[in-house]
C-alpha cells in the first residue's frame, strides 16, 4: 500500500471543496432560473401591471416618445405571446402560449426568470404589486400566485379556465372564463369571494371605473356589474364582444364584431352613440384627451370623438389592425398583421414611424417610460426607444 | 436484378423518377398533356396567378375575384397570409386534367383542389363564371384555414397534432363560399328523410365523400347560426387545446360529438319533416324505371309503337349508354348497352351530370363524349346498331347537350371553347357549317330545340340574377338572331323540355327550396317579343317588361309548379302519351322515373303568383382586375424549389449501416423535376469512396411525349438467391421517353448505358463490361377498380429488350415480358380475373427473375422462385364476403368494411434451361383495405405439383402438399 490512496482521497476532498461552491452555485442558479426574484433595488418607474395599462384600459401613458425610435433589445421568447406584456419595476413580464412566463430586465432585455407551468398550454400573468398573479389556460385551469420577493409560489387554486385577460383591482382578481361565468378572487390567498353566471361563454377583459365592473361576452351581451357580483345592468350588442371595454369618464367604449363602436352610459347602459365602421372590432380601445382611437380588420385605425363618434381621422394600414392601441403622449402606437408596429400622430392619424418586425404582430405595444415594448409572431419580444 | 439490401434505394429512385412517366410504374392510365400552354404569369397584391392568353379575360375576372375573397376571408379569419399564394387557372376542365401539378389523374367530379406542398391552388373554369368563383373562394378558404391552424399550432407548440377533420374544413370550405344551396338542401333533405344522415361522430365513415362536404357544411351552418359566425373562427383558434376535436368543440360551444350530433339531427328533423306535409317521395308518387346504380339523362324514343328510354348509366361501375322498354322496375326490364364508356378513347367519358342525349324521329341518337384532346358528338344510329356520325370542332374543347331540331338536319349544342367561353351553336349536316349563336362570357347550356323549329329555349346565367350565379330560361328566335327571356328570377330555372306540340315549356327550378319540376304554357310567341340583340350579350337600353305572363293577343301565360318532391327532379322528357319521364334525386342516387299525365298535373296545379318574374332592366358584367399590381404580366419562366427532402439512416445485422438522402424539386406548374439521391455503404472508412452512391435525374412532363433522362452512380454488396453474394458498381446513364396513345394506352422506351464492374464472392470470378439495354414496352390499362383492386376491364404489359456488353461480349441476353391481366365481370361485385404472365431473358448472363409470395404465386416463399424465364397462370373468383365488420372495446370501437373474398388458382414456375415441372397452389383468401390506401391480404390454401408440364392436362405424377399453407402480408389484387 502506498501513499496514494491518502493523497489520492486528499486530492478528491480538496478537489470537492475547491469546486463545492461552484457546483452548489450552479445548482441554485439552476433553480433560480425557474422563478422570478425581484431585487430590492430595481429602479422605480411607470408600470403597466394588467392589461390595458390600467384598470379602465385607457392605454394612455403621458410619456412623450419622440420618433425615430431605435431598437434598444429584442429578446426571443421560448413561444408566441399572449395578448399582454406587463411591466413592474423595470422588469416586463409575459405570458407565452407554450405554457411560460417569462421576464426580462427593462433596460436590456436580459431574461432574469422563467416559470415553466405543467403542460404545454398558454398562460397569461398580471401584477398586483410584488405578487405576479399567473393563469393557466387549459384543461384544468389554475390560478397561480408568486412573490416576486423571494420567487416563491404563494398559493394555487383551481378555476374554470379564462380566454380573456385578468383585471387586477384593490386585492381582488376579476376574470370571465369559458364556461359563462365571471369570477372573483383575492390576490392574498386565492380564494373566490364570489361568482356569476353569465348568458353566453365570454372573451372579454373586465374593465372597473369607480366600483363598477365592464366587460362582454360571445353572444354580444354588455354587463356592468358591481364589485360584490351583483348585476347593475346588461344591453345587447349585435355581435360578439370579443374586444375588452374602455372606461373613461362616464363612459364604457365597446368595439363589437359586428363591425359597430358602442359609446355607452356607465351608469345605466344606454346608448349614447354608436356607429358602424369598416371591419370587425376584435381588440380593445385606447383613450386620449377626446379621442377613442381603435382598429378594424378592414385594415383601418380610426380616432373618433369620445363624446360625439364623429370621426376625426382614419389611418389605413396594410393589413388587418391585429392590436389595441397604446398612446403616449401624441403618439399612437399599433401594430397589423403586415407586421408592422405603426406610430401615428394622434392629431391628424399621419403616419410618423413604422417598423417591420418578422412576424405578424399579435401583442398589444405597451408604454412605459420613453419606450414602447411589443412583441410579433415568430416569438420575439421588441423593445424600442428615443435615437 | 438487385438484392433486397438496394432494391429498396434503387426502387425508390426509379419510382421517383420514373413513376412520372410511367404512371403505377407498371400500369396505369395516362395523364396526356395535349397542349403546350403559352404559360404567364399576372401578379396581385396577394396572388400570383399563372394562365394562359386564350383565357386572359377570365384569368382578370378570376384575380378580382380573388382580391375580393381574400380581404373577406381576412376579416372572418382575423388572419391574413404572408406570402403571395400561387394560383394555377385552367380554361375548360379537359385543360384541367393535364395538369402536372399533382401525379395523379384526376377524376371529372374533382372540381380544383390546394395542393400543401408548394401551396398551390388549382382551379378550372367550365363556362359558368359564377362557378369559377365559387370554387376558387372554395380552394381560398382552405388556403386560410391551413395557415391559420398552422400558426395556432405552431404558437402552442403542438407540433403532433393530427389537425381539423376533413369534414370540418370542406364543410367550412363550402359554407364560406356558397353558403347554402338549393343542391345542399336537396342532399341534406334526402339525408334527413331517408334516414341515412351520417352522426358527426362517425363522419369517418363517409371520408372524402360529396356527402361528407354537404354534411359538414350543414353543421357548419348550424354552429353559425346558433353560436355565431366567430365561434367558427373560434374553434380554430381553440385547436391547440386537445387533439380530440370533440374536446375542442365542447370548448368553444359548449357541445361534444355526441351533444352536437343530437342537437344539429334534430334542428334538421325539425326543418325537414314538416315539408313531408306539403310534399312527397319521388319513389312513393311516380313510376320507377330505373333502380340499380346512378341513371341520368333519360330521354324518350318510340319505335314500331314500342315505348323506351334511353339513359346515361353506371350501374357497372363503368358508364355506359343504355336502352329499355319503358316499363316500371317491376317489370324488370332488360337494358341493354347502346354505347360502352371509359374503357377506349373514342368513349372516355359522357359527361353524365352535365350533357343530356337526345335522338330524332329517324332513331338517330346524338350525345357528347370525351375523346381524346376535344369532345366529340357523335351520332349512333339505332336501326344500325353502331355509330354512324362523329362531329368534333377543333376550337371547341368540351361540347354539352346536344339537340335535334325537328327536321333533323340541325345540331343546337353547348360548347366551350379554349379560351372558357361557354356560347351556343349549331350544326347544320346537310352544309357540314357551323353557327355560333352567342358569343360572350354568359354560360350558355341545355338547348331544346321547339317543335315547330322557330325557336331554342336553353338556361343562362344572363339574366338580372346570374351574377349571383342564378340562371334562367331564355328563348332564341333562330330565324332572326335575337332572343328574350322566358323567366328572371332569383332562382335557377334551367333544363327546357317543350311538348310534342309546343304548347308547353317544362323545366326544372328551385324557386321552392329544391329542384323540381315547373311548366309554362308558351301561348302564342312572336317575333315580337324577341327585342333584344343577342351581339356580346348585352342587352340594349331600351327594353319592354317581362313577356312572361302575357302574349301578344293579351292572353295569361301561366307558371306553375307541377312536381312536389322533397328531394330533386332534373332532365324533364315528353313522352308521346303526355307522360313525364325525369332524373329524381332520393337515397343518395339518380334514378330515372316517370309521372303520368303531366297535362292533368299542370291543369290541377296552382299558379305561381304574379310577381314571380322581375323585369329583366339591367344586365350585368364581370368585375375584373382593374389593373395589375406590377408591371402587366410576365412570360413564365420556370423557378425551382423543394417538394421533398429526406435522409435516412439503416443498420442491418447482415449488411451493414447505409445512409443517404433523396431530394425533389420542381417548378411551379409541375412540367419540370429533378430528383436527386445520394448515398453511401461503405463498412470501413477505405471503402468510402467507392461505396459512393449517387443518381440524379430529370423529368420533362410538359409536352404529350414525357421523358426522363439521368446519371448515376451505384455500387455495393447485393445478393440474391441466383447470383449470392456479389459485389458491383455500376455506373452510366439513362435516358426513358412515354408516349400515350390514348387515356389507356401508350408506348414507352429507355435506354441504359452503364459501365459494370461485377464480383461474384461465391464463384470467385470477376467481370468487366460496358452494358447497353434497350427496352420498349406497350402499355393498356382501361381497368375499373374496386376497393382492393381491379373488377373490370383488363391491364396488358408487352416488353421487349436486349441488354449486351458492347465491349467484351460478356453478357448479351434477350428479354421478353408478357404481362396481360383480364378482369370478366359476372355480377355487379363479382369478377372472375384472369393472368397470364411470362418473363423471358435468354442469352449470356441472363439475369433470372423471381417469383413466390401471396402476390404471384401462392404459397411459396417471397421470391424463392427463380429462374431466367418465367411463367404464370393465375385465375381468381373475388366476391364479397363481408361488407362489414365492426369490434366493440371498452375503449372504442374498430370497423373494417368491403371484406372481400378469392378463391384462385395458380400455375407456373421459373426456369433456366428447361422447364421440368409445373408447380400451383390453389386456395381461398380474404381482403380488406385499411384506412383508405393500405390491402391487407390473407391466403390459404394447399400447395401441388406435377412434373410433366408438356402433357400437365393429365395431371401426371400429380402431388398436393399434405399441409396448408397461410400467407398474410399487404398488396392490392392483380
Amino acid at each position: 500500500m502506498t501513499g496514494l490512496p491518502n493523497s489520492f482521497l486528499g486530492g478528491i476532498f480538496n478537489l470537492m471543496r475547491r469546486y463545492f461552491l461552484f457546483f452548489l452555485i450552479t445548482i441554485l442558479s439552476a433553480f433560480a432560473c425557474s422563478r422570478f426574484i425581484l431585487r430590492r433595488d430595481m429602479p422605480e418607474g411607470d408600470s403597466w401591471p394588467q392589461y390595458g395599462g390600467n384598470a379602465g384600459h385607457h392605454r394612455f401613458s403621458d410619456s412623450i416618445i419622440t420618433v425615430p425610435l431605435k431598437l434598444l433589445w429584442n429578446h426571443r421568447a421560448s413561444s408566441a405571446l399572449g395578448r399582454g406584456i406587463f411591466i413592474h419595476e423595470s422588469a416586463v413580464f409575459y405570458g407565452t402560449l407554450d405554457g411560460k412566463v417569462e421576464g426580462v430586465l427593462l433596460e436590456n432585455g436580459k431574461r432574469i426568470g422563467l416559470i415553466k407551468t405543467r403542460g404545454n398550454y398558454a398562460v397569461t400573468c398580471g401584477l398586483s404589486g410584488r405578487i405576479l398573479i399567473v393563469q393557466h389556460r387549459q384543461s384544468q385551469p389554475s390560478l397561480y400566485a408568486y412573490d416576486l420577493n423571494t420567487g416563491n409560489k404563494i398559493w394555487k387554486t383551481v378555476c374554470p379556465n379564462s380566454f380573456g385577460e385578468m383585471l387586477l383591482q384593490g386585492e381582488r382578481i376579476y376574470f370571465t372564463t369559458s364556461t359563462g361565468k365571471v369570477l372573483c378572487h383575492t390576490v392574498g390567498d386565492g380564494i373566490r369571494v364570489w361568482s356569476a353566471d353569465l348568458e353566453n361563454q365570454s372573451h372579454s377583459s373586465p374593465a372597473y371605473s369607480d366600483g363598477y365592473l365592464y366587460f362582454g361576452d360571445d353572444g354580444g351581451v354588455m354587463y356592468c356589474f358591481d364589485t360584490d357580483g351583483k348585476l347593475a345592468w346588461k344591453k345587447y350588442a349585435g355581435g360578439a364582444l370579443l374586444a375588452d371595454p374602455v372606461v373613461a369618464e362616464n363612459t364604457v367604449f365597446w368595439g363589437c364584431t359586428d363591425s359597430t363602436f358602442y359609446a355607452i352610459d356607465k351608469t345605466d347602459g344606454q346608448n349614447i352613440w354608436s356607429k358602424k365602421f369598416n371591419g370587425r372590432i376584435y381588440n380593445g380601445a385606447a383613450v386620449a384627451k377626446q379621442l377613442v382611437i381603435f382598429g378594424t380588420t378592414g385594415h383601418t385605425v380610426y380616432a373618433v370623438y369620445r363624446d360625439t363618434g364623429k370621426v376625426l381621422w382614419t389611418f389605413k394600414a396594410g393589413s388587418v389592425i391585429s392590436t389595441a392601441p397604446a398612446v403616449a403622449g401624441n403618439t399612437v402606437f399599433i401594430g397589423s398583421l403586415d407586421q408592422k408596429l405603426y406610430a401615428l400622430d394622434l392629431k391628424s392619424g399621419n403616419k410618423i414611424w413604422d417598423y417591420t418586425a418578422t412576424g405578424r404582430i399579435r401583442t398589444d405595444p405597451v408604454i412605459v417610460q420613453d419606450k414602447v415594448i411589443f412583441a410579433s409572431e415568430n416569438d420575439k419580444v421588441y423593445c424600442f426607444g428615443p435615437e | 436484378m438487385f438484392s433486397r439490401y438496394n432494391f429498396k434505394f434503387v426502387v425508390f429512385f426509379l419510382l421517383l423518377t420514373f413513376s412520372q412517366v410511367w404512371p403505377q410504374f407498371y400500369f396505369g392510365r395516362n395523364k396526356i398533356q395535349y397542349n403546350h400552354f403559352d404559360w404567364h404569369i399576372l401578379n396581385t397584391d396577394h396572388f400570383v396567378i399563372y394562365y394562359y392568353p386564350e383565357m386572359r379575360e377570365l384569368a382578370e375576372i378570376g384575380a378580382a375575384h380573388a382580391e375580393k375573397v381574400y380581404k373577406e376571408l381576412e376579416t372572418r379569419f382575423n388572419h391574413n397570409l404572408t406570402n403571395r399564394v400561387p394560383l394555377i387557372f385552367y380554361a375548360t376542365h379537359a385543360h384541367f386534367q393535364e395538369t402536372n401539378t399533382i401525379p395523379y389523374v384526376i377524376p371529372e367530379g374533382v372540381g380544383g383542389f390546394f395542393e400543401f406542398l408548394k401551396g398551390r391552388v388549382v382551379v378550372p373554369a367550365n363556362g359558368s363564371v359564377s362557378y369559377f368563383k365559387r370554387v376558387l373562394q372554395h380552394e381560398l378558404v382552405h388556403v386560410f384555414t391551413h395557415s391559420y391552424a398552422n400558426r395556432v399550432l405552431k404558437d402552442h407548440k403542438q407540433n403532433n397534432h393530427p389537425g381539423l377533420p376533413l369534414w370540418f374544413i370542406e364543410g367550412l370550405a363550402e359554407y364560406w363560399s356558397e353558403g347554402w344551396s338549393s343542391e345542399t338542401e336537396m342532399f341534406m333533405r334526402d339525408a334527413v328523410l331517408n334516414t341515412y344522415l351520417v352522426p358527426v361522430q362517425q363522419m369517418h365513415l363517409i371520408f372524402g365523400s360529396f356527402l361528407m362536404y354537404k354534411e359538414g357544411q350543414s353543421v357548419i351552418k348550424y354552429i353559425a347560426e346558433n353560436y355565431g359566425d366567430d365561434k367558427i373562427r373560434q374553434i380554430c383558434e381553440n385547436l391547440w387545446m386537445s387533439r380530440t376535436f370533440s374536446d375542442v368543440l365542447d370548448f368553444t360551444i359548449d357541445s361534444d360529438y355526441k351533444k352536437l350530433d343530437k342537437e344539429w339531427s334534430y334542428a334538421l328533423q325539425k326543418d325537414f319533416y314538416p315539408i313531408l306535409k306539403e310534399y312527397d317521395s319521388v319513389t312513393m308518387t311516380t313510376d320507377e324505371i330505373t333502380r340499380k346504380g346512378v341513371n341520368i339523362k333519360p330521354t324518350f324514343y318510340e319505335y314500331d309503337g314500342q315505348q323506351n328510354v334511353i339513359y346515361i348509366s353506371n350501374r357497372t361501375g363503368y358508364s355506359n349508354i343504355y336502352i329499355q322498354p319503358l316499363v316500371t322496375v317491376e317489370e324488370k326490364p332488360k337494358a341493354k348497352v347502346l354505347v360502352a364508356g371509359e374503357r377506349s378513347s373514342d368513349f372516355e367519358s359522357f359527361h353524365m351530370l352535365s350533357s343530356d342525349l337526345d335522338i330524332n324521329d329517324s332513331g338517330e341518337l346524338v350525345f357528347s363524349s370525351r375523346s381524346g384532346e376535344n369532345d366529340i358528338l357523335y351520332i349512333y344510329s339505332l336501326d344500325e346498331e353502331r355509330i354512324t356520325g362523329k362531329l368534333q370542332f377543333a376550337e371547341l374543347v368540351s361540347l354539352y347537350s346536344p339537340c335535334w331540331s325537328p327536321d333533323g338536319d340541325k345540331i343546337v349544342f353547348s360548347g366551350l371553347a379554349f379560351s372558357g367561353q361557354s356560347d351556343l351553336y349549331v350544326y347544320h349536316r346537310s352544309s357540314s357549317q357551323l353557327t355560333r349563336l352567342t358569343n360572350d362570357y354568359y354560360d350558355d347550356v341545355h338547348p331544346s330545340w321547339a317543335p315547330n323549329g322557330e325557336y331554342i329555349a336553353f338556361g343562362s346565367d344572363r339574366g338580372s340574377f346570374g351574377k349571383e350565379g342564378y340562371y334562367d330560361l331564355f328563348l332564341y328566335h333562330y330565324s332572326t338572331g335575337l332572343m328574350t327571356y322566358v323567366t328572371n328570377f332569383p332562382s335557377n330555372d334551367n333544363m327546357p323540355a317543350w311538348s310534342d306540340d309546343g304548347n308547353y315549356l317544362a323545366f326544372c327550378s328551385d324557386r321552392s327550396g329544391t329542384f323540381n319540376i315547373w311548366m309554362l304554357e308558351t301561348g302564342s310567341l312572336s317575333s315580337e317579343l324577341f327585342l333584344v340583340s343577342t351581339e356580346k350579350g348585352l342587352f340594349p337600353e331600351s327594353r319592354t317588361p317581362a313577356p312572361n305572363f302575357i302574349d301578344l293577343n293579351g292572353n295569361q301565360q301561366v307558371l306553375k309548379q307541377v312536381t312536389f318532391f322533397t328531394t330533386g327532379a332534373f332532365d324533364p322528357e315528353w313522352t308521346s302519351s303526355g307522360d313525364l319521364l325525369f332524373t329524381a334525386f332520393e337515397n343518395l342516387s339518380f334514378q330515372v322515373n316517370r309521372i303520368r299525365d303531366i297535362g292533368k298535373k299542370y291543369t290541377d296545379a296552382v299558379p305561381a303568383a304574379k310577381h314571380d318574374a322581375v323585369p329583366l332592366d339591367s344586365s350585368w358584367t364581370f368585375s375584373r382586375l382593374a389593373a395589375p399590381s406590377d408591371s402587366g404580366t410576365i412570360k413564365y419562366n420556370p423557378k425551382f424549389s423543394l417538394d421533398i427532402a429526406q435522409s435516412q439512416m439503416a443498420l442491418d445485422p447482415i449488411f451493414g449501416t447505409s445512409g443517404g438522402m433523396q431530394l425533389a424539386i420542381s417548378d411551379m406548374l409541375g412540367n419540370y423535376q429533378y430528383y436527386f439521391l445520394l448515398y453511401n455503404t461503405a463498412r470501413t472508412r477505405d471503402e468510402f469512396l467507392e461505396s459512393f452512391n449517387f443518381a440524379v435525374s430529370r423529368v420533362d412532363l410538359s409536352r404529350r411525349t414525357n421523358y426522363a433522362v439521368g446519371l448515376y452512380h451505384l455500387a455495393g454488396r447485393f445478393y440474391n438467391r441466383y447470383d449470392m453474394w456479389f459485389w458491383e458498381r455500376r455506373y452510366g446513364g439513362f435516358g426513358a421517353l412515354s408516349y400515350p396513345l390514348t387515356r389507356f394506352q401508350r408506348l414507352e422506351a429507355s435506354l441504359n448505358i452503364r459501365s459494370s464492374d461485377k464480383e461474384w464472392y461465391i464463384k470467385d470470378y470477376r467481370r468487366r463490361a460496358a452494358l447497353v439495354s434497350n427496352f420498349a414496352s406497350y402499355i393498356k390499362d382501361n381497368s375499373l377498380w374496386g376497393p382492393t383492386g381491379p373488377i373490370d376491364g383488363e391491364r396488358i404489359n408487352v416488353t421487349l429488350g436486349n441488354t449486351i456488353d458492347v465491349m467484351q461480349a460478356n453478357v448479351n441476353f434477350i428479354t421478353a415480358i408478357v404481362d396481360y391481366r383480364r378482369y370478366f365481370r359476372l355480377s355487379t361485385r363479382m369478377t372472375h380475373a384472369v393472368r397470364f404472365w411470362t418473363q423471358i431473358n435468354h442469352g449470356k448472363e441472363a439475369t433470372p427473375f423471381f417469383m413466390g409470395g401471396s402476390w404471384d404465386l401462392r404459397g411459396y416463399g417471397f421470391w424463392r422462385v427463380w429462374g431466367t424465364k418465367l411463367a404464370l397462370v393465375s385465375n381468381e373468383l373475388r366476391f364479397p364476403f363481408i361488407d362489414s365488420f365492426s369490434l366493440r372495446f371498452p375503449f372504442g370501437a374498430m370497423g373494417v368494411n368491403a371484406i372481400r373474398g378469392a378463391l384462385f388458382v395458380d400455375l407456373g414456375n421459373a426456369w433456366h434451361d428447361k422447364l421440368t415441372y409445373l408447380r400451383g397452389s390453389s386456395g381461398f383468401g380474404i381482403r380488406f383495405r385499411f384506412g383508405g390506401y393500405l390491402v391487407m391480404r390473407f391466403d390459404v390454401g394447399r400447395k401441388f405439383w406435377f412434373d410433366d408440364p408438356e402433357h400437365f392436362y393429365y395431371f401426371r405424377n400429380f402431388e398436393v402438399d399434405d399441409d396448408w399453407f397461410t400467407q398474410f402480408f399487404f398488396g392490392w389484387d392483380f
